[in-house]
């Protein structure tokens, strides 16, 4: 993943987002390791202690649980909270956007539908 | 909590001695040629008489290891400028140091480069006399000297020169200091020098130039000569390192 | 413990002051970045910091020492700028072991393959190098030496992009393995962003800001929508830059205090929120008053 540096979201959550990726991909199980801030800090090009501030938050969250001297690991209920998080938050983030884009370009309700579907059936088919 | 380097003095001033060895060994390139400059000129004599009677008839050839010697002193006095300037001065601080250990560290090096002057300046009269003994028009050769045993007059002779040859470098490291003080300093030590020289006649009887080096000259006890060299030195360098520990580098 | 303390700092050339009361506290084994613009003293702070000059006025302690003079403070400091010379008589092969001879913590490993990689020849002289050149070796040694307190002065003068990046990938991993102090002075603050974790912003001489870098992007956020209402809506805001596009529309930059009410507003009022890059709001902090390059052209 390269990361986005344009400023419209801080390097830490980008990279507390992708290791919820990984996560819900089944990358890191329940109660495995994920990266170290220092791993995380050599594969990104960051300073650690950005990485150190992502995976606070991932701990805030509870999606990873910390033990003292061996490092960060994935709760039991991670899938579930990443998958409400994401639902809750970045989808309906999604669908105002789009609501309000299709309200300025003057694209009714039907119409917006339509291309919904059509996205749909045309990314299911490849 | 990282691990701190701890550095004592004297390790730090025997680092420098060591890389300055390597680092401004250029220094006795011109050493040598200048020497050899000096045994060149010293081939010429410094003087000439002759007589005769009706039988014989003589000429003596006058020649002196004093001009290598003088030669050297100038030599050390101008590398002992040299070593005082930013360009040198700025390099010791690439590396660890302190303006105390810059210093030590250079005088370390003029005493060092003194001896290697003194020795080289006394075989350079040696040289001397060697390329006279080959020279085909000489009948034979008087050596003069202070006392009749060769061996005191040699090592006379090295002490007293090495005197002579550390002053010149306390001298020049003195200047090349002073003169980085203020850039005023270098306009107004050569005019008050030279100044002196030419003028100083006038206001007394004997320049003070003279007396000051009357002062070394004239002395007759070994002893004391060595004192005064030793406490002239020591204050000349005690004040470049006074002076230099108020100075800001690498500007 | 601290390793940098400096407070009410003060340095003068002269007449003119190149620092003003500075005071500020660097913690251990952070990387941070020293920004701000041309004159605005961050070459002087760190001579003094690395004991080549000496303060005015005011205390500066380095690993509790007064830096200047001591051998402490050099021993474990290094400043790696472009006036960084070595006896000329040296080649570069020399140089390193020389440098290997003063610090107890020298890398001869790095250094040799760092060496290599960026094609350096043992026979070459420092004094031949191409500006660019010098910068690398001269980090080389920086990196090398592995001083506690490591301080690099615009670093990357001369450079071309690949080995600037290639610079900060090692600075990065040698921070990592082997942690120390590190302060960065550069004018590309948008280059190494990513790598600081602290930014210490100077401006003329004092300390404008001293904060995180995630704290620094959120300290402002740009605001654009329709001057009228705009600027009546900006009237009791601190605002650090302002803009005219186009005819009717403004562009502003304010200081992100009660950033839920700005949101609040900004939907009530239709204006467009903006993130700012941590180099922009650097620029505008430090601006001078006159106004803009454009006024220079109308």
């Amino acid at each position: 993943m390269i990361l986005n540096t344009d400023g419209t979201k801080p390097i830490y959550v980008q990279i507390a987002e992708w290791l919820e990726t990984e996560i819900l991909n089944g990358n890191f199980l329940q109660d495995q390791k994920v990266y170290s801030q220092y791993q995380l800090a050599e594969i990104f090009n960051i300073n650690p202690a950005t990485a150190a501030k992502g995976l606070t938050l991932l701990v805030e969250d509870d999606v990873l649980y910390k033990k003292r001297g061996l490092g960060m690991f994935v709760t039991e209920a991670a899938q579930a909270i990443i998958l409400t998080k994401r639902r809750e938050h970045t989808l309906k983030r999604l669908v105002t956007e789009l609501v309000s884009e299709a309200e300025q370009l003057n694209v009714g309700m039907d119409e917006l539908l339509e291309m919904v579907r059509k996205e749909s059936k045309q990314s299911k088919g490849e | 909590m990282m691990s701190l380097n701890k550095v004592t003095l004297e390790q730090v001033v025997k680092n420098q001695f060591n890389y300055k060895l390597g680092a401004y060994s250029g220094v006795f390139i011109s050493l040598i040629i200048l020497q050899l400059i000096a045994v060149l000129f010293s081939l010429n004599g410094v003087g000439m008489s002759g007589g005769g009677s009706e039988q014989i008839s003589y000429s003596l050839h006058y020649y002196s290891g004093n001009l290598v010697f003088i030669f050297t002193m100038l030599w050390v006095f101008i590398v002992s400028i040299i070593i005082t300037s930013k360009a040198y001065r700025n390099e010791d601080f690439s590396f660890v140091s302190n303006r105390l250990s810059s210093d030590l560290s250079n005088i370390l090096f003029m005493i060092f480069i003194s001896v290697i002057g003194t020795v080289t300046a006394l075989l350079s009269t040696f040289l001397i006399k060697v390329i006279l003994l080959f020279l085909p028009k000489f009948d034979m050769f008087y050596y003069s000297s202070i006392s009749m045993n060769m061996s005191n007059f040699v090592f006379l002779g090295i002490v007293i020169a090495f005197c002579y040859i550390l002053i010149g470098a306390a001298a020049g490291y003195f200047v090349g200091t002073l003169v980085r003080l203020s850039s005023l300093f270098k306009i107004m030590v050569p005019v008050v020098f030279v100044g002196y020289l030419i003028f100083g006649g006038m206001i007394s009887e004997v320049s003070g130039l003279a007396t000051v080096v009357q002062f070394f000259y004239l002395e007759s006890s070994l002893i004391t000569f060595v004192l005064k060299t030793t406490c002239t030195v020591m204050a000349l360098f005690a004040s470049s390192v006074a002076i230099f520990n108020r100075m800001e580098v690498r500007q | 413990m601290k390793v940098v303390n400096c407070e009410g700092l003060v340095k003068k050339y002269g007449r003119s002051k190149a620092l003003n009361d500075l005071s500020f506290q660097i913690s251990e084994n952070k990387i941070t970045g020293l920004i701000g613009r041309n004159g605005a003293g961050k070459t002087t702070l760190l001579k003094i910091m690395a004991g080549f000059q000496k303060q005015t006025s005011g205390e500066i302690k380095v690993f509790n020492e007064h830096p200047y003079n001591s051998l402490f403070a050099s021993a474990n400091s290094i400043l790696v700028d472009d006036q960084m010379a070595f006896p000329i008589a040296l080649n570069l092969g020399e140089v390193l072991e020389a440098a290997a001879s003063f610090y107890p913590k020298w890398d001869g490993r790095l250094a040799r393959r760092l060496f290599d990689y960026f094609s350096f020849r043992n026979n070459q002289r420092h004094s031949e190098l191409s500006k660019g050149m010098k910068s690398t070796f001269n980090i080389i040694v920086g990196l090398a030496s592995r001083c506690s307190l490591t301080m690099f002065d615009e670093p990357t003068t001369g450079m071309d992009a690949s080995v600037r990046k290639d610079f900060y990938r090692a600075l990065l991993k040698d921070y990592i393995a082997n942690p120390r102090t590190i302060i960065i002075s550069s004018h590309h603050l948008e280059e190494m962003e990513d790598l600081l974790e602290d930014i210490l912003l100077l401006k003329d001489g004092e300390k404008i800001l001293h904060l995180t870098v995630s704290d620094l992007k959120e300290y402002a956020i740009g605001v654009k929508g329709n001057a009228n209402a705009l600027l009546e809506w900006l009237d009791d805001k601190e605002v650090l830059y302002k803009k005219e596009i186009g005819t009717s529309v403004i562009y502003a930059v304010i200081e992100n205090v009660y950033s839920e009410k700005i949101r609040q507003d900004a939907s009530k009022f239709g204006f467009e929120l903006l993130p700012v890059s941590s180099n922009d709001i650097c620029i505008y902090l430090t601006g001078k008053e006159k106004g803009g390059i454009d006024d220079v052209f109308k």
